[in-house]
């Protein structure tokens, strides 16, 4: 959701831009907008470098925490969500997100066993771990980030 | 409302704007010889509803001009808090209007689209200020009097929970009654469920909200319906008006519905409000304190439990509803801090659970 929101935004961004380009006056509303809009891209930058790193790992700890229920439901004899590898990242994150909803879905809606609790607070915490993962991310984001991208850009450049 | 940021006028070149002029004329100044509205601005602020300030002279048959200035709430095209139901403020306001809850007086309202495209309310321009969570600190009355505020802020609480809703119709736009799953399975049904249907439509998941939506069913408190009062669901700085010290009116009731008295306090210990200062509750007092003065206040003891339980329905609604926003492809308006929210609460209600689960008694 993060990071499909993260392109979302940017894509909204830049409509913005674009109306207030078309705009004669410049009102306190525009320019609020124009300020959370330059913190957008400042936070993007700031996230950048450990962007896609951070999508693999939390895609990892998710495939994890389903496949941990998938075998329970095996087990079981009962249907499975399981989701094939996708060469692109985003793509495979989402599905193993929607994946975990039908897993959700489907063990909230059976009557409580100590198993199925289980299950779920097993996806749970793999949730949490996820959740704390991005969260860095976030964290990242957060602080403050006034500083120059000039000055925090890398000395040579490639291409 | 003097807190609101100034803003240069709207553009009143629409058709919707005569329409709006001789509704004004029609329903507030009938005898007037002629009417002109002569402003109208947006306040910053208020992801939901629009505020629009309107200002209009009125011309008697003595050519006395009489300059007036009303607020105007219009239901947005898209929000999170969707379907806006302009009937429920009127309904609220209208109950209230004589009781200790400070509220708008109601002047007039249409759910016709063809006055001013969407439907609205209106009521009189109440002078204060008001003042959002992210600026309050700023406030000078907050840094030298923020005890008197908080203590003004839980008074006027006990006053809505100690209101006779039974007395009236009002409970026709506050959702389900019933015990506590059956209000939790409406509440989830009003915002988990649409959020769902769109996650769906853009394929992504959504498993944390589920899954705390889910944990929410299981662990409802038990309560009878002889408890429910009228919870207002958004008691925050940024919807109260402010005269100094005093509350000159509670504002946007979208959130309103009837529950137990813990669930506003849940709403007031929420971390996400607390992310500066985790000891201080909705930015005024410190728990003990508000505890102690809702106890003296309402008459009513305090169950920390259910308000883990309700700060960890507060905090999912706020993710849910921010996730929502992030799924609406067209914003209203850009904002980086909704990219940041999820997650936080997301963390942040995870812990409370957690907390609540294990009987710690930890906010």
């Amino acid at each position: 959701m993060f990071y499909d929101a993260l392109g979302s935004l940017l894509g909204q961004a830049g409509d913005a831009i674009e109306r207030a380009g078309e705009r004669t006056e410049s009102d306190a509303r525009g320019q609020r907008e124009a300020r959370q809009i330059g913190l957008l891209l400042r936070r993007t930058y700031a996230i950048w470098p450990r962007l896609f790193e951070t999508l693999v790992t939390e895609t990892g700890i998710l495939v994890r925490g389903l496949e941990e229920v998938n075998i329970e439901l095996d087990r079981r004899g009962l249907e499975t969500n399981r989701v094939p590898p996708e060469s692109d990242p985003l793509a495979y994150y989402r599905s193993i997100g929607l994946a975990l909803d039908a897993t959700i879905a489907r063990l909230g809606e059976r009557p409580a066993e100590d198993w199925s609790e289980a299950a779920l607070a097993s996806l749970r915490r793999s949730l949490a771990e996820s959740a704390e993962v991005q969260g860095r991310l976030v964290d990242e984001m957060l602080k403050p980030t006034r500083e120059s991208t000039a000055r925090r850009a890398p000395a040579t450049s490639v291409g | 409302m003097s807190g609101a940021t100034a803003q240069t006028g709207l553009d009143r070149s629409g058709p919707e704007w005569s329409t709006l002029t001789e509704f004004l004329r029609e329903t507030l100044h009938p005898e007037a010889r002629s009417l002109a509205i002569t402003h109208a601005e947006r306040p910053i602020g208020g992801a939901s509803w629009e505020t629009i300030f309107v200002s209009f002279d009125s011309r008697d048959e003595d050519d006395q001009v009489h300059s007036d200035r009303v607020v105007l709430r219009r239901a947005p095209v898209s929000g999170p808090l969707a379907p806006y139901e302009v009937e429920k403020d009127v309904a609220i306001y209208t109950a209230l209007a004589d009781s200790e809850v400070p509220v708008p007086r109601l002047l007039a309202w249409t759910a016709d689209p063809s006055i001013f495209v969407r439907p609205f309310s209106m009521t009189p321009f109440i002078a204060g200020e008001s003042h959002d969570l992210s600026r309050v600190e700023r406030w000078p009355v907050w840094q030298e009097r923020r005890e008197e505020l908080g203590h003004e802020m839980i008074d006027v609480l006990a006053a809505l929970h100690r209101f006779r809703w039974q007395e009236t119709d009002i409970a026709t736009v506050l959702g389900d009654r019933g015990g506590a799953r059956e209000r939790m399975a409406g509440i989830l049904r009003r915002y988990l469920e649409p959020l769902h249907a769109l996650a769906r439509e853009r394929g992504v998941g959504i498993p944390l909200w589920l899954e705390m939506g889910r944990w929410l069913m299981c662990n409802a408190p038990a309560e009878g319906e002889d408890e429910l009062v009228v919870v207002h669901g958004d008691y925050r700085f940024g919807n109260l008006l402010w005269q100094d010290t005093r509350i000159a009116a509670v504002l946007d009731w979208e959130r309103a519905m009837l529950g137990p008295r813990m669930q506003d306090l849940g709403f007031l210990c929420m971390p996400l409000s607390r992310r500066k200062d985790p000891t201080i509750m909705g930015k005024v007092l410190p728990f003990e304190a508000l505890a102690k003065r809702y106890e003296a206040s309402s008459g009513h003891s305090i169950d920390f439990a259910q308000i883990q339980y309700y700060a960890v329905l507060w905090q999912f609604l706020e993710g849910v509803n921010t996730t929502r926003s992030l799924l609406q492809e067209a914003a209203s308006m850009i904002s980086s801090g909704l990219l940041v929210q999820p997650n936080l609460v997301a963390r942040q209600t995870l812990e409370l659970m957690e907390n609540f689960e294990a009987g710690r008694e930890v906010l």
